[in-house]
């Protein structure tokens, strides 16, 4: 079938229609079912309750660490004893309007464009408990530029936070473990950010919470001291304690024969009624108790000739029958059951978790009618939890939430090495500017390599140029005038300041294919004098801040075998060395800030910053680091429209830069003036910061056939400096970027003028 | 239950879109979205649930729509991409294998979708199986239709890496 569009080459065609009779084949084989319109309505019900058992879910997918280290230690019995409970009410949940069906979009109403919430981070806890991250329990709220973590609490060394859970208060309990071995350790209740969290247990097991009647509890069970006692050696009475958190007052609410073997699994609430589960290796015991601790007459046990394991229970959606997860030891098989209290209507759904090698951590939640079920999964690289939803009525279905996963190598960390490294958060905290001291103590080489410079064009404009030349920092005068500065093999990136202060980074990468690379020393050199500004960063721009000359400076996070980081921006007061924080950035797979401008009124400026992930990702902020709303033709998220636009052209396709009035937005999107690419075209698009309108666009020919092309932007006056570079590849076979000479574009009439130094990472100057 | 037999890929717009209930709305284009989802996801339970949340979507803002045609099938090509997107963090991780069916057959190519990035994949199937031209497509993406003869060009070109590997 030819397509409707045109002109293609014919290969193209071909190959196109080739592809649509394949896709159509295979979609044609498979008939479709119509629901009754009702379910278009019930459909509306399930995504409501799917998201109030996905918040749930969120906390027990997390429970990694701690179940790593029981997981080890139990594997040969079986005796899985790490229940979760969960329980997160309706009212700590994001009101549907808020949920995307695309994460990349927002909700306006008209616009079929979907939504995406956007709380700002605040020292409140707006979001869900979604992660124990290593060893630090983490709130994850979305905002406009990214995902952003706000830190909690960081175990310290050699702490493994095991288990959380987020009540509707907002106010969050988890246990943390002195040992990644140990099946109980101290409980805290955390409110807020910063805040000292209140100890409810020195050696506990953190049951359950739930509001009541307006009254946040939670449930800990106490548990002895066994000494040096083997299983099955000794048994002691253990109390499960219901808190107020209020007041942290506590009442003894069930006490119980506390051995080596048998703990309190879980707690859970419906009304007024409190479902305890005992696990022990008898089998689990459930009993259900009112709000006060006071048996209300139902108990049940698994037969102890079942032949089967059981874990976690939670009431049904009446409360008058209860689920439990269930494996067959004879075949290993999975079910979920479900009953009522009187042991009528036993249900029973057979699940699989796709892909399990391991022994699976469960937890349920139940809500509406819909269970998810948290496995997790292992194979040869990779530990995750797979959310399985099971419907009473109908069955079961697999969902592989890929967002939770998790590296199995970081979780062996945890359990590997009780004091592995020092907590994340010491990458937080403001870095403390080195001393000045004689620059000759910073043993730079001095230039290297050839630096006879092939002058023939200059530069037109009234501000230097600073680069990257083999390993030497140059600056590029407008009068032609090429000085080289510097030289180290270690130097990746350099900036000039408009004190005349030199930033370089200094790493033991190559210099050159390090521009955007690895963290790397941040050093700040004036007359004969130097000093650190970062340990771990790396330069992000420079400028001036209500008069004063700053610059910006991103922290590296220590790095722990985790997937993400959270790190500062900082902005450096290059006169003072005071720095405060304006923005965050995870790092890993979401979230990097490249570059920030500077721009608009200089006693109130406004910034901007360019960053990646999934997507490239710009933000506005003022320079309190707080986010601004920018007019936006499309739905005011900050660029990313447009910038998605260039996604799947070039990794650096997208880079917006700011003007230096603060007024205007450009963005650069490389097009091929033909389907293939070969002669590609640098659109340069702007847009008036207040007003949302699209200004004219320069195109400007990168005069470059290679695919791979990346661009950078950057201004001074009217005067854009768009850089060039392309993947190119060492004698290793690696991909490395390799530079062409910038072009600097002239704004008012968009001449182009390709200079005649090639250099990485040429920026103005001041 | 109805079974769908209606083979036609792609629903056109109709001017009187908006005046159609829900239900009729339903009928007319649950089968069909679920047939691109399952192309552009090539999971049929996924594809099923994509469009099932559409519908739920465009059911709450329904009354203030005036091509509720249009608002689902984005809201499905954005469920689609949100799904491909929650794919890419595995493939990062555990990249897909290759294609199983026979080489340079079209079932192959179908096959190959599944290695390519998640706007590449969804041009080429817009364009090729829903036979969409560029500058719809373009609407769906939120993007300027020169991108999407970008995207599907390199799309095209990672077609035939896979065919000649």
């Amino acid at each position: 079938m030819s397509s409707p569009n045109t002109p293609h080459n014919r290969d193209d065609d071909e190959l196109g229609a080739a592809l649509g009779r394949g896709v159509r084949n295979r979609v044609d084989n498979i008939p479709t079912i119509t629901p009754g319109f009702d379910g278009v309505e019930r459909r509306a019900r399930q995504i409501t309750n799917r998201r109030r058992a996905l918040a749930g879910a969120a906390v027990g997918a997390f429970l990694l660490l701690g179940g790593i280290g029981l997981a080890s230690l139990n594997s040969d019995d079986n005796a899985i004893n790490q229940d979760t409970v969960d329980s997160v009410p309706d009212d700590s949940l994001p009101a549907d309007d808020s949920l995307p069906a695309d994460d990349d979009s927002n909700d306006n109403t008209d616009d079929p464009t979907p939504p995406d919430d956007s709380p700002a981070i605040s020292g409140e806890l707006t979001g869900n408990v979604t992660g124990l991250i290593e060893k630090s329990l983490f709130v994850r709220s979305s905002i406009l530029e990214g995902i952003a973590d706000v830190e909690l609490y960081t175990a310290a060394p050699g702490e493994v936070l095991s288990e959380a859970l987020q009540l509707a208060d907002g106010s969050i309990l988890v246990e943390v473990h002195d040992d990644p071995f140990a099946g109980a350790g101290r409980v805290l209740h955390l409110t807020e950010p910063g805040a000292e969290p209140t100890e409810l247990a020195s050696f506990g097991d953190l049951a359950g919470g739930a509001v009541v009647d307006g009254v946040p509890y939670a449930w800990v069970g106490d548990v002895p001291d066994f000494g040096d006692a083997l299983p099955g050696e000794d048994q002691m009475t253990g109390n499960l304690r219901r808190i107020d958190l209020r007041d942290h007052s506590s009442i003894d609410f069930v006490e119980f024969a506390y051995s080596i073997e048998s703990s309190v699994g879980s707690v859970d609430v419906h009304g007024t009624r409190v479902l305890v589960s005992i696990t022990s290796e008898a089998g689990p015991t459930w009993r259900v108790l009112d709000i006060e601790g006071v048996y209300a007459g139902v108990s049940a046990e698994l037969d102890a000739d079942a032949g089967a394991n059981a874990w976690g229970a939670r009431f049904d959606e009446e409360g008058d029958g209860f689920l439990w997860i269930q494996q067959n030891l004879a075949d290993g098989t999975y079910q979920l059951v479900g009953g009522n209290f009187d042991g009528t209507d036993e249900v029973t759904v057979p699940f699989a978790p796709s892909e399990a090698s391991g022994q699976p951590n469960l937890s349920l939640q139940a809500d509406g009618g819909l269970i998810a079920v948290n496995v997790e999964v292992f194979d040869d690289q990779l530990r995750y939890t797979e959310t399985i939803w099971l419907d009473l009525q109908g069955g079961a279905s697999n969902e592989v939430e890929p967002g939770e996963v998790i590296f199995l190598q970081a979780a062996q960390t945890a359990a590997d090495n009780p004091d592995p490294s020092p907590p994340p958060s010491e990458s937080l905290d403001l870095v403390e500017i080195g001393a000045w001291q004689p620059l000759a103590d910073l043993g730079l080489d001095g230039p290297k390599g050839s630096l006879a410079f092939d002058i023939t064009v200059p530069i037109p404009t009234d501000t230097a140029l600073v680069g990257v030349v083999d390993t030497n920092v140059v600056r590029y005068d407008p009068n032609g005038t090429v000085t080289t500065l510097l030289g180290d093999p270690d130097i990746s990136a350099a900036r000039i300041a408009a004190d005349g202060s030199v930033l370089i980074q200094l790493s033991n990468q190559p210099a050159v294919t390090n521009a955007r690379g690895s963290a790397t020393e941040v050093i700040q050199i004036r007359g004969d004098e130097f000093r650190v500004l970062s340990s771990d960063g790396r330069i992000n721009g420079v400028g001036i801040v209500d008069g004063k000359t700053v610059g910006f400076v991103g922290d590296f996070p220590l790095f722990d075998s985790q997937e993400t980081e959270t790190a500062d921006l900082r902005m450096v007061d290059l006169d003072t060395g005071d720095s405060s924080v304006i923005g965050e950035q995870v790092f890993g797979i979401e979230w990097l800030i490249y570059e920030a401008f500077v721009g608009g009124d200089p006693s109130n400026p406004v910034i901007l910053l360019d960053g990646a992930g999934y997507q490239p990702l710009w933000a506005y902020r003022d320079i309190d680091g707080n986010l601004l709303e920018l007019a936006s033709p499309t739905d005011g998220r900050y660029g990313v429209d447009w910038a998605n636009e260039v996604d799947g052209i070039g990794p650096d396709a997208d880079r917006p830069a700011l003007s230096s009035d603060g007024t205007t937005l450009y963005w650069v999107e490389v097009e091929a003036s033909d389907p293939s690419l070969l002669t590609p075209t640098a659109v340069i698009h702007s847009m008036d910061v207040a007003t949302g309108e699209e200004g004219p666009t320069i195109e400007v020919s990168l005069g470059f056939t290679e695919i791979a092309l990346s661009t950078d932007l950057t201004i001074s006056g009217d005067e854009l400096l768009l850089t060039r570079s392309f993947d190119g590849v060492d004698q290793d076979g690696n991909y490395v970027p390799e530079y062409l000479a910038p072009i600097v574009v002239e704004l008012t009439t968009g001449e182009a003028t390709t200079l005649s130094v090639v250099g990485a990472d040429w920026h103005f100057a001041g | 239950m109805i079974l769908e037999t209606d083979p036609q890929p792609v629903v056109e717009t109709e001017p009187a879109e908006a005046a159609l209930s829900v239900d009729d709305l339903w009928r007319r284009e649950y089968p069909v979205l679920v047939k691109l989802a399952r192309a552009l996801v090539d999971s049929p339970d996924r594809a099923e649930e994509i469009v099932q949340d559409a519908f739920a979507h465009t059911l709450r803002r329904y009354d203030k729509l005036t091509n509720p045609g249009g608002y689902l099938r984005t809201s499905v090509v954005n469920g689609a991409r949100g799904e491909l997107r929650k794919r890419e963090v595995r493939r990062r991780i555990k990249p897909p294998t290759s294609p199983t069916s026979t080489p340079a057959s079209d079932e192959y190519l179908a096959d190959a979708l599944a290695g390519l990035s998640p706007k590449r994949r969804i041009v080429l199937v817009l364009r090729f199986y829903a036979d969409m031209p560029d500058k719809e497509i373009a609407e769906h993406l939120g993007v300027r239709p020169a991108t999407v003869r970008s995207l599907a060009a390199r799309g095209l070109s990672d077609l035939r890496e896979v065919i000649e590997r």
